[in-house]
């Protein structure tokens, strides 16, 4: 089948129409194409990154061009065909052949896989909002894409893409591509290879062959020994043998004598011919007469009866003697038999036991590759001696790669230098006896207002180095240098915002006391921002003078955990000098102590939970002769109970105070929070039913001068009915404090239609101060077409209170497909 | 020493500054934060230099104009003094008594050592020469000033991390302060989604938010159950923003909570073995590192193989293992929670189905304990 595309047209997008709830799902079409693109793309990069692009020379001979195979059913052709009067023409061509059985999109035998992740695509979309920033018909495309592809048969990487679209004037529209090296699935791979080998090779070297040959060649002589013993013929023989020699009339020896004719038979003449045939010499050919005439055997019984009579007496003799020797060689053969028998036991346990030194080797090996460490893993091959392969080498060098990654991915090295941001960059990590971790790109995180100032001309960048000796989970030290350029804490005449240019060291590490016991701790200096206030406090604006501290930053972190009483501690401290710059902490000209403690502890079996929390934070200005303060402390103490049979009860109260002092003046505020929570899970005649409440309250003290006093108020209850095929919810919430009442009544049903589809949907009741009602409706819908992926769809018309004390319009719809391959 | 430095640094910039202007006599430097509080009288600390030969009866005018509206909102004249030759460090002690005229309602702080309220500012400097009976305008200065609370607004509630049953939460936080620097003191709640892998404070700024409020007066905002309900089991961060009026005054930092699993599913820390059940879950048990559970086994069989799901995921297992197990009760243990198919706090389903072709499930979810 052939495809064929010889003009270019040019992709216009248009921008979307605003459009009411109704209709939703119509703003999807504008943005298809670029959806349908971006998968192609996505699909063509997979299969080439997979199948690897082999490049073949073209049999099109009218035009010049090259045909590109993707796979073994897939090429395209890219043709140039030059004419005249500049009457070029470029071609491209999709070649599809017929597809051969496909393969699963799983891993395949020898553990490769040619692609393997998961797609997401979203749309959002919200109408009317009461606010100037968010705007209206506010659309959303978001397609994100996880792809695990193996080059080269060797090399797991792993492909993200996430792209959004969106038509909100405050938010940007994005393509973050990241590709990194798939460390983890590498290991594994390359762990099972020297695994494999390593138990071949300890098999080939520290089993005795010798030893095991002579088992075999043992148990070949015992069964051959035992099988001539206990041949039938054998058997059949020494029961003969111990009969003659026993009994002389036994028929064993009488069966063994020449026989003699019986003459009654030869008295009737009828029978004559059936007389068997008694063997006589021939005297002229030397063979055994048959057939035998009456007569002859007449002359036969008559003339040798005296000699045969003899030759039986002889040939008794021999049998007995024959027996007599068959039964000796048959106990010479049992004796040798047993020998042989206690010979191949003993073989046996020395090879056994040889057997289970080896397996003990192996099994402590396997275990260290399922669970040990690197160096771990790195001192067994070391010591079994298979450190020279080259599927070892390749290990030992790529394995120290913790992470390489490019394009868009998460920073997070420490609490002072960089954390929580993204770049788009570079970053890596390689761990041996010493670690190296390396960061560099762009960061268009703000730090300062994002939402509505224009700020898209900040250019800001990190570059980071850090290194470190340890085991992540064990004691470790870093240090850590940082250097950049980062949104400032001040505006230029025109509104833009300051630069500054970042410098830092810090240095910290984990010091572990034992299994439960922990504490992290870091101390940072860095350069000043600019412009950097010259007055009476600071003095120096040098970056590393010891002799000012304002530059400066320390952490303390303890995490702690008491086994016999099972309690956990958290602890934290911070100080931020005023001018201390990273970018993990945005502070302006203020210094900052903060401390926090946090307590856990389980009563009556783990059935109650009570947990206690303090914590406080101090700013204040030295640039101020006054000396400005403040300080707000936070306190919560939360007591959870979970008994079988009983509902689950939560209560929790946090008061928290805010102290601030001029001078001498100074000023306190307390606020109030009331958080209780029931919730009780139970049966009825098999019908699954939880019912619960939630309970909200917010005040402050009646005597602060600064507030207004309020008291904030929430109730949520609900209660489901839980069924395998239906299920209905309902709930009713208030929320009222001063000129604000809004109550909402909930009733909705969930239906399993299939094991493939879900649906569901609802109404509400809103009613805000007693007098705006509004209905609000939902609905839901879960599509699982097998290998297809999943198809979730979602509408809601809800009312968003407005400043006039009236229910506003807010649609909500969204659709999302995932597919997992 | 260091001071003698600093003065001669100063006073070598006022130099280069006068060799480069050439013509200028005048020079003044005002000596402000470009961010952070400010004083009323910490506007009158500036250094002025008089290169003319002789001493001059100056006056200085001091006036802040907002950056965004343009218009000015306080002016401020001190009285006439001398200013003799050389370089001078003035403070507001060297130019009282100084006045003031309050041009807009943003100031509420009459004080004349009062706080200068929240906003972006210019604020310019004009020194007056005395010529004869009029005062000249002989130069004028002017720097950018931000104006930021002592110490930003702070979340309260929903705490950081907490897991949430109402689908409608009220969120609270803690003032700015000195509350007196805020004329019109207003916040914005920012309430956005959270992306797998994306940060909390990525998720406040690339997501576009949920729910976007403007301008609520109190420090409280209950999440309007008219509106569409947060989603069970997914994670979603906050910020608040204060404002005096429209102009920036702080941000919070940004904290996540999760909205609890399913119709009525609740969280369990699993305790003992929980036992594979038949029919709905309506309780999920939470494992902090090894995985293990009961099962009865009614048929009598000899193997069985455990199916894990994602619960909000397609019907492909994730992952799947073959245990041998015994008539009746068993009870099993399984390493599996260190390895990396499970996401951390995602909801699965492990599901065993006997030769019976009955369904014996649970819901679990993984939360690893720092240790």
């Amino acid at each position: 089948m052939w495809y064929s595309v010889r003009t270019r047209i040019p992709i216009q997008y248009k921008k979307p129409k605003l459009l009411h709830v109704e209709n939703f799902i119509i703003p999807v079409l504008p943005y298809l194409r670029m959806v349908l693109w971006i998968v192609l793309c996505m699909l063509c990069a997979g299969i080439a990154y997979s199948q690897r692009i082999r490049k073949i020379p073209s049999r099109h001979h009218q035009l010049q061009g090259n045909e590109f195979r993707m796979n073994d059913t897939t090429s395209f052709f890219l043709h140039i065909k030059e004419g005249a009067c500049k009457n070029n023409l470029l071609a491209f061509q999709l070649k599809s052949l017929a597809r051969p059985a496909q393969l699963p999109f799983s891993r395949q035998k020898n553990g490769s896989f040619p692609a393997h992740g998961d797609l997401t695509y979203d749309f959002f979309y919200r109408s009317a909002v009461d606010t100037p920033f968010a705007g209206n018909n506010i659309q959303q495309h978001t397609l994100r894409a996880n792809i695990s592809l193996l080059l080269a048969g060797k090399l797991p990487v792993m492909l993200q893409l996430n792209s959004r679209r969106t038509n909100s004037p405050f938010f940007k529209n994005y393509n973050d591509v990241n590709v990194q090296f798939d460390e983890r699935y590498y290991n594994d791979l390359m762990k099972a290879r020297i695994l494999e080998n390593m138990l071949m090779n300890m098999r080939q070297k520290y089993t005795d062959s010798v030893l095991l040959q002579a088992v075999r060649n043992q148990e070949q002589a015992v069964v051959k020994q035992g099988q001539w013993l206990q041949d039938a013929h054998q058997l059949q023989q020494l029961v003969n043998s111990r009969d003659v020699l026993l009994k002389p009339d036994s028929p064993a020896l009488i069966r063994q004598l020449p026989s003699v004719p019986d003459r009654s038979i030869l008295s009737n003449p009828a029978a004559k011919y059936k007389l068997p045939a008694i063997p006589k010499i021939d005297s002229y050919t030397g063979r055994f007469q048959k057939n035998l005439s009456s007569n002859a055997v007449n002359e036969y019984i008559t003339k040798d009866t005296a000699y045969l009579l003899q030759k039986a007496r002889d040939s008794s003799e021999q049998v007995r003697h024959r027996a007599t020797l068959f039964i000796a060689e048959y106990k010479k053969r049992e004796a040798q038999y047993e020998a042989a028998q206690k010979k191949l036991i003993a073989l046996k346990e020395q090879y056994s036991t040889a057997k289970g030194r080896l397996d003990a080797k192996i099994d402590s090996v396997k275990q260290v590759f399922a669970n040990g460490s690197k160096k771990e893993i790195n001192n067994t091959v070391k010591k079994y001696g298979q450190d020279t392969g080259n599927v070892y080498k390749w290990y030992k060098h790529l394995s120290s790669i913790e992470h390489f990654s490019i394009g868009r991915s998460m920073v997070d090295y420490s609490e002072l230098s960089a954390k929580n941001i993204s770049i788009n960059g570079v970053q890596a990590v390689y761990r041996d006896r010493y670690s190296i971790s390396f960061a560099s790109g762009g960061v268009d995180y703000l730090y300062r207002d994002f939402l509505i100032r224009n700020v898209s001309t900040v250019k800001q960048y990190l570059n980071l180095v850090q290194l470190g000796k340890g085991e992540p989970r064990g004691n470790n030290v870093f240090l850590t240098f940082y250097q950049g350029k980062k949104q400032g804490n001040a505006y230029d005449a025109n509104a833009q915002p300051v630069m500054n240019r970042v410098f830092g060291v810090t240095v910290g590490g984990k010091f572990r006391v034992d299994d439960n016991n922990y504490l992290l701790a870091e101390v940072a200096k860095s350069s000043y921002p600019a412009p950097v206030l010259s007055g009476p406090v600071n003095s120096s604006p040098k970056a590393f003078s010891f002799a000012n501290h304002s530059n400066e930053a320390y952490t303390v972190q303890l995490y702690s955990r008491i086994p016999i009483t099972d309690t956990r501690v958290y602890g934290l401290y911070r100080k931020l000098g005023r001018n201390f710059q990273s970018f993990s902490i945005f502070n302006a000209n203020i210094d900052l102590v903060s401390w926090q403690l946090k307590v856990d502890q389980y009563f009556l079996r783990k059935q109650l939970l009570v947990s206690g929390a303090l914590r406080t934070n101090d700013y204040s200005n030295p640039y101020i002769v006054n000396n400005f303060k403040t300080n707000t402390i936070f306190k919560s103490l939360q007591a959870t109970l979970r008994r079988k049979k009983w509902p689950m009860l939560s209560v929790a109260y946090m008061p928290s105070s805010q102290m601030t002092s001029i001078g001498s003046q100074v000023m306190e505020n307390r606020f109030y929070t009331l958080l209780g929570t029931a919730n009780y899970v139970y049966r009825l005649r098999k019908t699954l039913m939880h019912t619960g409440l939630v309970y909200t309250r917010f005040y402050n003290g009646a005597s602060d001068s600064a507030f207004v006093y309020y008291n904030a108020r929430n109730w949520f209850v609900y209660h489901n009915i839980i069924g395998d095929v239906l299920s209905f919810n309902s709930a009713a919430s208030i929320s009222y404090h001063t000129g604000y009442r809004l109550l909402t009544l909930d009733q909705g049903l969930s239906c399993k239609i299939s094991n493939r589809v879900n649906a569901g949907g609802g109404l509400k009741w809103n009613v805000l101060n007693g007098t705006d009602s509004h209905p609000g409706y939902y609905g839901n819908i879960r599509w699982r077409p097998g290998k297809l992926g999943e198809l979730n769809m979602s509408f809601d018309r809800g009312y968003i209170p407005g400043t006039t004390d009236k229910l506003r319009k807010n649609d909500f719809g969204r659709l999302t497909y995932t597919k997992i391959f | 020493m260091r001071k003698i430095c600093k003065r001669s640094l100063i006073a070598l910039t006022f130099l280069v500054a006068y060799a480069l202007t050439g013509h200028t006599q005048l020079l003044i430097t005002p000596q402000l934060s470009p961010t952070g509080i400010l004083k009323k009288d910490q506007l009158w600390n500036i250094v002025v230099m008089n290169n003319n030969d002789q001493s001059l009866d100056v006056q200085l005018q001091v006036s802040m104009i907002g950056i965004k509206s343009g218009v000015k909102v306080l002016n401020g004249s001190s009285r006439v003094f001398t200013l003799t030759k050389g370089v001078r460090q003035l403070q507001v002690a060297d130019l009282g008594p100084v006045q003031y005229d309050y041009a807009s309602s943003e100031i509420t702080d009459h004080d004349v050592n009062g706080l200068l309220p929240v906003g972006e500012y210019q604020v310019c400097y004009t020194l007056f020469e005395q010529s004869g009976k009029n005062m000249l305008p002989a130069i004028e200065q002017c720097m950018p000033v931000e104006i930021t609370p002592l110490s930003p607004p702070q979340l309260n509630n929903p705490q950081k991390g907490d897991t949430l049953s109402n689908r409608y939460p009220q969120f609270q936080w803690i003032p700015p302060a000195p509350m007196n620097m805020f004329s019109d003191l207003n916040y914005e709640l920012l309430l956005v989604e959270i992306n797998k892998g994306q940060s909390t404070a990525e998720a406040i700024q690339k997501n576009t938010p949920l729910f976007h409020q403007y301008a609520i007066r109190n420090m409280f905002f209950p999440y309007p159950s008219s509106a569409t309900a947060l989603e069970q089991g997914k994670k979603y961060a906050w910020q608040i923003i204060a404002r005096n009026g429209s102009s920036y005054a702080e941000k919070t930092e940004s904290w996540d909570f999760t909205i609890a699993e399913g119709p009525g599913i609740q969280g369990i820390k699993a305790s003992g073995f929980p036992r594979l059940q038949q029919g709905t879950n309506a309780l999920y048990y939470i494992f902090e590192n090894q995985l293990q559970f009961a099962y009865t086994n009614i048929a009598g069989d000899s193997t069985a193989t455990l199916q894990f799901f994602r619960e909000h995921g397609t019907e492909e297992a994730i992952f799947h293992k073959s245990i041998h197990i015994n008539p009746g009760e068993n009870l099993i243990r399984e390493d599996l929670l260190k390895k990396q198919v499970f996401w951390e706090n995602e909801l699965y389903r492990l599901e065993i189905t006997d030769s019976r072709g009955s369904r014996w499930a649970m819901l679990l979810k993984y939360q690893p304990v720092k240790p």
